[in-house]
């Protein structure tokens, strides 16, 4: 009976009181629809674009906005060529592959949008030096999991005179078990390559992925010295390192030995950092939580969208697990 | 610059003391109950000079030996006029009977005209006038009176946040007796801290900051409480829609020893609680206590102790017990608590007839916490785990200050002093428990930790010294400096502020008015949202984030027409650097450990006019306010560098007051009724919503770049881009007051918020492909307040 009470008269009431919800009919200042363009290009894969254009805040945004009637004119700087890209119904291609060091400048024209452009450099190949492992530890987190933290030191050719910007992802082939939630006793294996979990104890970096965070951004002020050397922590949940999963009392009987480690360092430019960096801000953060909503910073003129040069170097690592 | 400033005051003390007259000086004080009364003026007929009392009731005038027309006034009480004839300083207490004379009074600097005072961009209201205006909920508020003041502008919907002249929140110094209060809110900022029935005195200062007042950027809100009747035993109760209050004064050692007491508590939690599931316990209810006794060594010595605290608390806990077997259970607890403590010890003694002495130490402590704990029990292995969670954060305060007035004539006022508060910042700390136990096994395990910003501890150390001078009979200047210091970790910031006010008066009834100040801010608050709530962050400036600096500049003019009507007319011109904004996607809930990375430096300009005129005289009394102005910001890293408006840009905003006494040419009415209405309209505020989508690639993986796959992305172009719809609300209330000559009198007020149920927007927001508003409190709201005085 108190409960029914409570449910009729005091929520509704409450509800009532302090919360009215309209749709409000007011025109929104909305800018003439632009261009966007989608382009990361690497010396390592052929040139391929692909172009939309914005829509009022009030519209759906589907595949079927995107722009495949566009001339987009790719402009090599260093040597002061031209080409254009035709379209093949989706993106905008080119037999060819970006060069390393070469400054690119695009050039969009359509007769319903304005010109965009933007500039971008594809950035020097370069090496990882080597990856070393400082130390591990496991830790119970209030969650329940328990993780093993495994702390690592890549080093890198880091170019000179250059400000540089990073990203870094991991990966570790290995089996994953998925526990039936309804049923804990029902647990499938599989393979795959699975994204690790990765974090650093400076604040300036950002952690970027989402709420599972894959990635580090950085840039140069975070190395620890001249000679590219990043200190950075890997986390696993020790259930995904298991060896053996006894279904029946849903505990680890072993644990793997070891597994192989994949790191993936991406050098770019600020305009493709701060694309990334507020990316990921929008996704995680756009939410009524928000003090201000975040804003995706492109870096295409009279446009939106990204348009930027980026080279990826890879190195792996057996890391043996010590886990107590 | 420097010297010549010391070279200025050398001369204006050299001035002072070639004067030889005799000194008059003592208290004001209510002659029913001793209170003190702060702004009250004392004045010579005879040679047309005067005075007023200071912040503690102390006045000093010095007069040519001989025959003396004293004359006192204040506001409510009949003036006191008294023949004397003096040839040596003299002490004399001046007491005030309350009254008619200036009863009609609304709002007013003191009773000296406005006209004529140096100070401005400064209004004192009276606490008795504002509980004749409709009170959200029944709860009289000062807060919400001073919002509706020209140049003040109101949070969100129903708070109590204050936006003067283009500032944020946290440029406002609020004053409890001398102490900054922190965090001035109750229940999310819908009602403030202060209760109106242990309040003595409002001061509102938007500019012409005098040197004595350091700390804050935009204004100062000085409150002073009561001290208590030290002649007989008073009381007061209420109780209302949402909270009762219970008000004791009296003498301890009558005309020595004097206390009040004052507490008020909400009860929606227990009123609630009978309708609970029984697996269900919560609530959330706000409390305060304003305590202060008196004790008067002699006429010249005054020691007073004060002490404030006031928290707000909401709990819940659910238990939910196994299905199965019924001794498995599981119960959460959740807590959040916030709350203010404020100590105050307070000594004045009156060295001479000339120079007046206060110590004032003081102890502030602001917290915030909130906890979570989960305690689970498995009956079949008799295994009890216990998880807690919990989140810390507050300020603590120790202060010293020391202050002098010194008035060696009527032409001068001069005040100086020197104090250090010392701060103690605790930015938020996390800590986490957990164990698992059982019968066999007395702890099977358990883990714990910490972590979170650590403490800062910083010195801010100040000295002043003013002067309110005349030079003739038509020109008032008050001119001072106040120097500081601010330590911080290995860093000391050390800054001047000079101050300048000057009043001519151009005829009897007008006056020009012009001022500039000079101001340095060195906390910052961390504001998650539009309303005020508890989890807010003080911080300190820091070496990356240097204090906040504002000058102002404001020129005006007052004019009085026949003591009924007032009018005055300012301008002002604000310019505020070191400023932080929270960067794109910021969250109190986000990731970023440190503070400091979550926020921009930039700077910020504010301007804009303000009209205001007072009806002062009659059955019918009030004000209209009309604000014009504009508040922008820039910041390096923020809107592409470009200048945007600052959430609270509101180019106009209005404040109408009226309050109507039908009774009041009555004789001896049974009851004194009056009705009480304020109208306010505000230009909406600026929010950023985005204006266009588009969809990209997501570039948060190079390994795995997935062309095909398209992320949609709301683009905004620019930050506060959107005006909402305008604020606009009209409240209403009844008083009736019972006019009797028996010990308990009864009062009676209804109200009603929000008259004609605007909606008004408080949050906007885009979904499901259209803007939709959310309002609070979009109905007409009535209260009730039943109060008995005794």
């Amino acid at each position: 009976m108190k409960k029914i009470v409570y449910n009729l008269i005091f929520i509704p009431l409450f509800l009532l009181l302090f919360f009215c919800e309209r749709t409000l009919d007011i025109d929104i200042q909305t800018d003439p629809p632009k261009i966007a363009v989608s382009a990361l290009f690497t010396s390592d894969s052929l040139w391929q674009l692909k172009l939309s254009n914005t829509a009022f805040i009030f519209d759906e945004v589907t595949s079927s906005k995107k722009i495949t009637d566009a001339t987009v004119k790719i402009t090599n700087n260093n040597t002061n060529t031209s080409f254009t890209l035709p379209n093949d119904g989706t993106f905008y291609r080119y037999n060819k592959k970006p060069i390393s060091g070469h400054s690119y400048t695009i050039n969009v024209t359509h007769p319903n949008y304005p010109e965009a452009s933007a500039t971008s450099k594809v950035p020097y190949p370069f090496d990882i030096r080597g990856i070393s492992e400082e130390s591990q530890v496991t830790l119970n987190f209030f969650d329940g999991n328990t993780f093993l933290r495994m702390d690592l030191d890549i080093k890198f050719e880091e170019e000179q005179g250059e400000e540089n910007y990073y990203m870094l992802e991991v990966t570790r082939k290995g089996t994953v078990f998925d526990i039936d939630p309804l049923n804990p006793s029902n647990v499938f294996e599989r393979e795959e390559i699975v994204p690790v979990e990765i974090r650093s104890t400076n604040p300036g970096v950002l952690s970027s992925g989402g709420q599972d965070r894959i990635s580090l951004l950085f840039n140069d002020q975070f190395l620890n010295d001249n000679n590219g050397s990043f200190n950075f922590s890997c986390y696993e949940i020790l259930l995904d390192l298991a060896d053996e999963y006894d279904t029946i009392t849903n505990t680890i009987k072993s644990y793997k030995v070891s597994d192989k480690y994949y790191f993936y360092l991406t050098k770019m430019n600020k305009d493709l950092y701060n694309y990334s960096g507020s990316f990921d801000n929008y996704t995680t953060n756009n939410n009524p939580f928000a003090l201000q909503p975040p804003r995706v910073i492109s870096n295409i003129e009279n446009g939106v969208g990204i348009f930027a040069g980026y080279t990826t170097s890879v190195d792996s690592l057996e890391i043996k697990y010590k886990i107590n | 610059m420097k010297s010549k400033l010391f070279l200025l005051f050398f001369i204006v003390f050299s001035y002072a003391f070639s004067q030889k007259n005799i000194t008059i000086s003592g208290y004001v004080e209510d002659k029913d109950t001793g209170e003190k009364l702060i702004g009250a003026t004392v004045y010579d007929k005879n040679t047309l000079k005067g005075t007023i009392t200071n912040v503690y009731g102390f006045y000093s005038l010095t007069l040519p030996a001989g025959d003396v027309q004293l004359e006192a006034s204040y506001v409510g009480y009949d003036n006191f006029t008294e023949q004397v004839t003096i040839s040596e300083n003299t002490f004399k207490n001046i007491l005030l009977s309350a009254g008619e004379s200036l009863e009609e009074v609304v709002v007013s600097s003191s009773v000296e005209s406005t006209v004529e005072k140096t100070q401005m961009s400064a209004i004192t209201i009276p606490v008795s006038k504002v509980a004749k205006l409709p009170a959200f909920f029944g709860e009289v508020d000062v807060i919400k009176a001073v919002q509706l003041l020209p140049g003040v502008q109101s949070g969100g919907e129903g708070t109590t946040g204050l936006y003067v002249r283009g500032g944020g929140p946290d440029q406002n110094l609020i004053l409890l007796d001398g102490v900054p209060v922190y965090n001035p809110n109750h229940l999310f900022g819908f009602f403030s801290v202060f209760n109106s029935a242990a309040i003595n005195n409002v001061e509102l200062i938007k500019g012409g900051f005098p040197a004595r007042y350091n700390g804050r950027v935009s204004s100062v809100l000085d409150i002073r409480m009561k001290e208590g009747n030290n002649k007989e035993l008073k009381g007061e109760a209420s109780i209302g829609l949402l909270s009762s209050k219970l008000t004791l004064e009296g003498p301890i050692i009558k005309d020595k020893t004097s206390f009040i007491i004052s507490g008020r508590r909400t009860y929606a939690d227990l009123l609630a609680q009978p309708f609970l599931p029984a697996d269900q316990n919560g609530g959330y209810y706000f409390y305060d206590i304003n305590a202060k006794i008196n004790h008067r060594f002699s006429d010249k010595s005054t020691l007073f102790l004060s002490f404030f605290s006031g928290s707000d608390a909401a709990n819940f806990f659910l238990r939910n017990e196994g299905e199965i077997n019924k001794q498995d259970f599981n119960e959460t607890r959740l807590f959040l608590g916030w709350g203010n403590t404020i100590s105050t010890l307070r000594y004045n003694h009156i060295i001479s007839e000339k120079l007046f002495f206060n110590f004032t130490g003081t102890y502030s402590r602001y917290g915030f916490e909130s906890s979570t704990k989960v305690k689970s029990y498995a009956a079949n292995t008799t295994t009890e785990t216990n998880i807690e969670i919990g989140t810390n954060s507050g300020i603590f305060d120790f202060g010293g200050k020391l202050e002098f007035d010194y008035i060696p004539n009527s032409n001068h006022y001069i005040r100086f002093g020197l104090g250090d508060t010392y701060h103690t910042f605790k930015p938020g700390g996390f800590n986490f428990r957990s164990s698992a136990s059982n019968n066999q096994n007395a702890v099977s395990g358990s883990s714990s930790f910490d972590f979170g910003s650590s403490d800062i501890y910083t010195h801010e150390i100040f000295a002043f010294i003013e002067d309110d001078f005349k030079i003739g009979d038509k020109l008032k200047i008050n001119a001072g400096i106040n120097a500081n210091l601010f330590l911080v970790k290995e860093q000391t910031y050390r800054n001047i502020q000079p101050r300048l006010a000057v009043n001519y008066l151009l005829k009897d009834n007008l006056s020009l008015k012009g001022s500039y100040s000079k101001m340095y801010q060195f906390v910052h608050l961390l504001a998650s949202g539009a309303i005020g709530l508890p989890n807010d962050l003080w911080v300190p400036i820091t070496d990356k984030l240097p204090p906040v600096d504002a000058d102002q500049i404001a020129l005006g003019s007052v004019l009085n027409i026949d003591n009924t009507y007032e009018i005055s007319l300012e301008g002002y011109y604000k310019t505020m650097n070191n400023l932080i904004e929270y960067k794109d996607g910021a969250s109190f809930f986000g990731n970023a450990s440190d503070w400091q990375e979550k926020v921009e430096l930039g700077k910020g300009w504010a301007y804009g006019a303000e009209l205001f005129v007072q009806k002062k005289v009659g059955k019918t009394t009030g004000w209209l306010g009309y604000t014009l102005s504009w508040s922008n910001r820039q910041f390096e890293n923020l809107n592409n560098n470009e200048i945007f408006p600052y959430k609270f840009d509101r180019r106009h905003d209005i404040s109408f007051v009226l309050v109507h006494e039908f009774t009041k040419t009555k004789p001896n009415p049974k009851y004194d009724v009056d009705l009480g209405m304020t109208w306010v309209y505000g230009t909406g505020k600026s929010v950023t919503l985005p204006t266009s989508k588009f969809a990209t690639i997501a570039p948060n993986s190079f390994y795995n770049l997935d062309y095909n796959s398209d992320v949609t992305i709301d683009n905004f172009t620019g930050r506060n881009n959107f005006r909402e719809p305008a604020y606009h609300r009209l409240d209403l209330s009844l008083n009736f007051k019972q006019n009797t000559t028996k010990r308990f009198k009864k009062e009676f007020s209804i109200s009603v918020y929000n008259a004609y149920a605007r909606q008004n927007p408080f949050y906007l927001y885009v979904d499901n492909n259209s803007l939709k508003q959310l309002s609070i409190f979009g109905i007409p709201i009535p209260s009730f307040v039943y109060r008995l005085t005794f």
